[in-house]
């Protein structure tokens, strides 16, 4: 089954952690410009991490042109074949995440590839605020919650 | 140039324009390290004594350390500068994300003097820097000019250090943002900033940061981040609570200032408490780049007069704005400091100023007519909000207290001097050091002036490390924290991470960011140079023995309730502390550094300065 790395806004403090050892251990060297998780933050209140969704059909393998990116179809990472990329960017264009980053030494795309299974952003995450899950999971949890909500006064005080 | 550093040194002379770069050098690097250390070592090399610190030939000298950059937990950078409030030595330090942004660009140091004719800003696009004009950001906020500058340049993500209009009305105690709330806040190097006309620093750096072994780094830092999450200020209290935490107990201990210095407890506390923040204002926790702890509690008033004010919740400021104002208003506070960080002034500051002056109202020294009809009255939590706007735009009153509160005491006269609380011209943070003995002598002899943070003596005092009531041994313990803080300054280390970061953590650390050995002694040295240079700096301005003190009402009037009532400073007490910490300092009497201790810092090349001055000093006791 897919799975992807989830963010809680509320949990994450956009201290960057996520970045700095994705770079460590892809590239041996710390720098947020070369990570395949990215932190947004938008001031004073939103942090929030940002990486690949493996989508179904993913636009930014349909748009480069020079066939550099195909996704695995074992776990639906995108793979580069850094050979053929050209920095052209219509990857990165086309995903409506900006989950793509540009290596800024590189210069060739880099996307997450979930560390054979055991990304170690969500493994360092301070504040467990990153997690690997599944679609079905996090629907399931909706799911879940919203019941909860709803029925809040009857687990409370179960009745018969 | 070693690992983990940039190996640059970027100069940017404002009156000329000129731009340069040039190599910082690894001996250099191995002498003072980075942070505090280099940052004093080029602070006294680069400004000529006794000069205006508004004037053109004061510097801003931006430092950041090895850790800088990395996923070492780190604060980012530290500035130093001579403060145009205390007229000494001064460093700064703000966390979040222009440190590593500064040196990612390539920088481990940036320093700026001058003056420019105009309002400009500085744009540092990694190796291109280009100074621009800044006529349209002049006036606007510090979260105005931050917002306008990443639209400008077109990127979001690079990282703007900037002043609001209080910088450029020069308040004293103007500071330099960074990020949204991120602040070099203490002895005004936003007036420094803004003296130079220079509204904002913008970075983008791209480069990474390379350190020796990032293996064995990233193994230390797993089992560092354990320890971190074992030790209760680290792994509990600050990521739970934040600063705030201990508030209850430090008034319930009877050392919380209230009511301008007059009582340590304060009956409202509860309504400013952990508990009270989080069930009413308390949004998230945010943190610097590259730490764990998210010690940053943002707070957001829903609803009432205040509705819609943001801003991050610290002990100091909330007790500023809160205890020494008497002010039980919770939602108030979180206006007031959003202001302060708006306007971009130092709410601890600004809090002890107002409440100096609400007491300057209690007395009749200043009356309705003096403040344009706002009833200064301690509690009255709307008075402090548009006071804080008065100081912060220098209007009626608030710009004799824009000059901070010894020079304000001095222009508002009728006594006012006599119960005016700072030490060589910085208010003092939150602790009561009539009933902490050994705080009273780390504050008085600190080397920005009235300032928990050099050393965190109150801390062990609070928490039963060390006995409060007692003066043997205070200043050996002292003089190791300061030493022991100063090589952490140097390496870029924050605060919070006094229980964890040791000089043993420090050896180990060495070797893997930096790829050179050290041992504990070599560390001891370290902070004793830091230590001793700072002071050499402000002897160079004239500081002396009669300015490691306290106002004489701290050793006349005791606290008046609470647990701590009756606590007075008792001068020949203090005196014997100050006598031994000056002689295991290596310092003379007159708490000047000799020529030994210099010499064996290695730092004999400050000599000539000190001698002269040693000499003056010699003359003028003579008479």
């Amino acid at each position: 089954m897919r799975r992807l790395i989830t963010v809680d806004p509320m949990k994450c403090t956009g201290c960057g952690i996520c970045e700095l050892i994705c770079s460590a251990l892809k590239d041996n060297a710390f720098n947020r410009r070369m990570a395949r998780i990215r932190v947004v933050n938008i001031e004073p209140v939103i942090d929030a991490a940002i990486a690949c969704r493996f989508c179904e059909e993913p636009v930014c393998v349909r748009a480069c042109p020079r066939g550099a990116l195909r996704q695995s179809e074992e776990n639906g990472v995108i793979l580069v074949d850094e050979n053929k990329c050209n920095a052209c960017g219509w990857c990165i264009e086309a995903c409506d995440f900006g989950a793509i980053t540009l290596h800024s030494e590189k210069r060739v795309v880099a996307v997450c590839d979930l560390c054979n299974g055991e990304p170690k952003c969500v493994e360092w995450c301070p504040r467990d605020a990153l997690e690997l899950v599944t679609l079905e999971t996090l629907a399931q949890r909706a799911r879940i919650s919203s019941v909860k909500k709803l029925f809040q006064e009857a687990i409370s005080h179960p009745t018969p | 140039m070693l690992p983990s550093y940039a190996g640059r040194i970027l100069c940017v002379d404002l009156s000329t324009g000129k731009i340069t770069k040039r190599p910082l050098s690894e001996e250099l690097a191995r002498k003072y390290v980075g942070g505090k250390g280099l940052g004093a070592r080029l602070l006294y090399d680069e400004v000529n004594p006794r000069r205006n610190p508004l004037g053109p030939e004061n510097k801003l000298v931006f430092t950041t350390g090895p850790t800088t950059g990395t996923m070492i937990p780190n604060k980012g950078y530290i500035l130093s500068y001579k403060s145009p409030l205390t007229g000494i030595y001064a460093s700064s330090s703000a966390g979040g994300f222009f440190g590593t942004e500064l040196k990612q660009a390539g920088y481990d140091v940036l320093i700026i003097g001058g003056r420019s004719e105009k309002p400009v800003y500085l744009w540092i696009d990694d190796n291109e820097v280009e100074i621009r004009d800044a006529k349209h950001l002049w006036g606007k906020d510090t979260f105005e000019t931050n917002d306008t500058v990443k639209e400008e340049i077109g990127d979001e993500e690079i990282k703007v250090a900037r002043i609001g209009p209080s910088g450029e009305k020069l308040v004293r105690y103007a500071s330099i943002f960074n990020d949204y709330s991120r602040a070099a806040g203490r002895c005004g190097a936003g007036a420094v900033m803004g003296s130079k006309n220079l509204k904002a620093i913008a970075v983008r750096g791209t480069k990474a940061v390379e350190v020796a072994k990032i293996d064995e780094l990233l193994e230390f830092l797993r089992e560092f981040y354990k320890v971190l999450k074992e030790t209760y200020s680290t792994g509990i209290s600050y990521p739970q609570w934040g600063t705030p935490a201990n508030l209850s107990v430090i008034n319930q201990m009877g050392v919380f200032p209230t009511r301008y210095w007059h009582k340590g407890t304060f009956d409202g506390h509860e309504k400013i408490d952990r508990e009270a923040i989080r069930e009413r204002v308390l949004v998230k926790s945010k943190a610097c780049y590259s730490c764990p702890v998210n010690c940053a509690k943002l707070s957001a008033v829903k609803e009432g007069l205040y509705a819609g004010a943001v801003s991050e919740l610290d002990y100091e400021t909330i007790w500023a704005f809160g205890g020494l104002c008497e002010n039980d208003n919770i939602e108030s506070i979180v206006r007031a400091i959003e202001l302060c960080d708006k306007y971009g002034i130092d709410a601890v500051s600004a809090g002890n100023i107002i409440a100096f002056a609400m007491e300057c109202y209690d007395r009749g020294i200043i009356t309705t007519k003096d403040t344009e009809g706002i009833k200064l009255v301690f509690g009255n939590h709307e008075a402090i909000i548009q006071m804080v706007g008065r100081i912060a735009m220098r209007e009626g009153l608030g710009d004799i207290l824009a000059e901070g509160v010894r020079e304000a005491a001095k222009q508002i006269g009728k006594g006012a001097e006599e119960f005016a609380i700072h030490v060589k011209g910085l208010e003092p943070p939150g602790f009561d050091p009539r009933a902490l003995k050994g705080t009273a002598l780390a504050f008085a002899v600190a080397d920005r002036g009235g300032c928990h943070l050099p050393s965190s003596l109150y801390t062990y005092e609070l928490m039963g490390v060390i006995d409060k009531d007692i003066i043997e041994g205070k200043a050996a313990f002292l003089r190791d924290l300061e030493n022991r803080f100063a090589v952490g300054d140097s390496m870029i280390f924050c605060r919070f991470f006094r229980d964890v970061y040791f000089l043993d953590t420090i050896v180990n650390l060495f070797p893997l960011l930096i790829g050179i050995k050290t041992d504990e002694a070599e560390l001891q040295g370290l902070g004793e140079r830091i230590v001793t240079l700072a002071r050499a700096f402000s002897v160079r301005e004239g500081l002396s023995r009669k300015d490691d003190s306290w106002p004489e009402r701290f050793f006349k009037e005791p606290i008046e309730e609470g647990a701590m009532k009756g606590m007075v400073l008792i001068k020949d007490e203090f005196n014997k502390m100050l006598d031994e910490y000056y002689e295991i300092r290596g310092w003379d009497r007159n708490g000047i550094p000799t020529e030994e201790k210099l010499r064996e810092l290695g730092l004999s090349d400050l000599n000539l300065g000190v001698k002269t001055l040693r000499q003056k000093v010699g003359e003028a006791v003579k008479g």
